[in-house]
């Protein structure tokens, strides 16, 4: 397909970076992958380093050219979860569901479930109680379940009496759902944070909470709501998804590189456990 | 009623604002003017059926019925007459908090229903990354396209239909929810689906009712049928699940209230 030449244009080199990704590309991720391709590697008779210059105009023309090529090969190129992934057409579906012997496994999410994490996902982080507020029905074992399923993380603790957890929806949950971002949900603005109250007080209290709170965000560049109320470092990397590592190592010399996640396994554990004990607290309350 | 101390395991993970908005939209009800004396008696109907199926129901149900009955009894009195409730703004219709909870719970289920859809598109999607989402799933969603709600109203149904005077006769026979979960299975064996109206309609007393109610959501949470419904608010369609396997020999021993246990393992 390149032009043998002069090696593979951007649109080839674009093209194989996502066949081979195990998880979504962003754009950034694809232009560090190109810099340092020109830092290490000497091609003979290719010009490494003009690919490193390309800037996201660029990458974005060789994704929309990728994109039409890929079309004619039933395959289709989307953006999920913050990066771009090549999926098969979904017309061909049924022939894959033969090669791969995969039946149609149809929603696998009860409704209740599925609302639950509806309302994290708009009003995240947000505490359980919140959740109950507005399903009017205890969601402490839905959220648990949502938790084992990787779809919602503990994202740290608010400020209200008793510190309760706060949750957010991880950036399997995009995925899950094929979605690119939180703001990709319909109605965004209006579901955001500003439902009626049923309790006028406590959301009161909670958003006070929220500006008290100026604690950095974590670069958590996949799915938290940039200025809602995160505190404490449980929200550094509990994300618990490796999907969101890059696809290339990334590493010490880029200093553009602040999207790096760090992720602690162990530290992870640890939340599981106190958000159990907490639970329990919490339910004294009620 | 004795159900043969059976206990179904089914989670009920909807709640009372759940049950209103099924009644509002069976009955096509305005959400904004909800008529408060029918939609309590509704209300309170169900929650019967559900405490006599003795059916794992949230304490939140009887606290939304003590609401009901509060606001009814509120819209009954003239205002000036209402005791005064704290911090209560002046004339506010005693229905608005409520009503402003169902609607704001109302966009959140519709958020829901995306999420639903893009769940069914993302199954058509073999990409990497997404093979690794795939997850198992859970035993209540078998129950997303005919609610609780809906099976409720088809067993109420039933219930009105038996005959008062063959009430009497319940202490000749002994049913258990063990042997109707035999009988389904055996009459799965030769009909891939039948209906639930149907089944029930030579039953001629509550209590062979309420076992073969439970018999038929203790299948549903083993997954080994399916319910359906042919129009919305219709009659229930029980169906074989067949893409997990066949229906095994799962008779139980007759009346053993160990079923449930013996079934937890799988």
């Amino acid at each position: 397909m390149s032009d043998s030449d002069s090696g593979p244009g951007l649109v080839q080199i674009v093209g194989a970076l996502l066949y081979a990704a195990p998880a979504p590309l962003s754009v950034d991720e694809i232009r560090r992958v190109l810099k340092r391709t020109a830092q290490e590697r000497e091609i003979p008779d290719v010009d490494v380093p003009a690919w490193a210059r390309a800037g996201a105009k660029e990458i974005g023309a060789a994704l929309e050219e990728l994109r039409g090529r890929l079309r004619d090969a039933g395959m289709d190129l989307r953006e999920v979860a913050g990066g771009f992934r090549i999926e098969n057409d979904v017309a061909c579906s049924p022939w894959l569901r033969v090669l791969l012997d995969r039946k149609p496994a149809g929603n696998r999410l009860s409704k209740p479930a599925l609302e639950t994490l509806a309302i994290i996902a708009y009003r995240q982080p947000c505490t359980r109680a919140e959740v109950e507020q507005v399903r009017g029905v205890a969601v402490d074992q839905v959220v648990r379940r949502l938790m084992e399923l990787d779809l919602v993380r503990v994202a740290g603790r608010s400020d209200l009496p008793g510190r309760p957890w706060l949750f957010a929806t991880t950036t399997r949950f995009l995925e899950y759902f094929g979605l690119r971002r939180i703001d990709d949900l319909p109605a965004v603005e209006e579901l955001r944070r500003q439902g009626p109250p049923p309790s006028r007080a406590t959301r009161q209290k909670q958003a006070e909470a929220a500006e008290a709170d100026d604690s950095p965000t974590p670069a958590d560049k996949d799915d938290a709501p940039p200025s809602e109320a995160f505190d404490e470092s449980e929200s550094d990397g509990s994300d618990g998804s490796d999907a969101s590592e890059p696809a290339a190592p990334t590493d010490d010399d880029s200093p553009e590189d602040e999207e790096e996640e760090v992720y602690d396994e162990e530290d992870e554990e640890e939340d599981e456990d106190e958000f159990e004990e907490d639970d329990e607290e919490d339910d004294e309350e009620r | 009623m004795d159900p043969g101390d059976y206990k179904v395991q089914l989670e009920v993970f909807e709640g009372p604002l759940d049950l209103l908005l099924y009644l509002i939209k069976r009955d096509e009800l305005d959400i904004l003017d909800i008529p408060i004396v029918p939609i309590t008696e509704q209300y309170l109907a169900y929650l019967n059926l559900m405490q006599m199926l003795d059916l794992n129901i949230a304490g939140e149900f009887l606290v939304m019925a003590s609401t009901l009955l509060l606001i009814k009894s509120r819209m009954l009195l003239p205002r000036e007459e209402r005791a005064p409730l704290e911090d209560e703004e002046e004339d506010v219709d005693p229905r608005w908090d409520l009503i402003r909870q169902l609607v704001e719970y109302k966009k959140f289920k519709d958020a829901a229903s995306f999420l639903e859809e893009q769940e069914l598109r993302q199954d058509e999607v073999f990409a990497r990354g997404q093979e690794e989402t795939r997850i198992e799933a859970d035993p209540e969603a078998a129950l997303r396209d005919v609610s609780l709600f809906d099976l409720l109203a088809a067993f109420q149904t039933a219930l009105q239909r038996i005959p008062a005077e063959d009430l009497r006769d319940i202490a000749a026979e002994r049913f258990t929810v063990a042997d109707k979960i035999g009988d389904l299975l055996a009459r799965l064996r030769d009909h891939a689906s039948f209906s639930f109206l149907d089944l029930i309609r030579p039953m001629r007393s509550r209590a062979e009712l309420v076992c073969t109610f439970l018999a038929i959501l203790e299948l549903i949470r083993l997954r080994q049928i399916r319910v359906g419904q042919e129009s919305h608010f219709g009659d229930i369609l029980i169906e074989r699940r067949d893409d997990d396997g066949v229906v095994p020999a799962l008779v139980p021993e007759a009346g053993e209230p160990a079923v449930a246990s013996s079934v937890e393992a799988t």
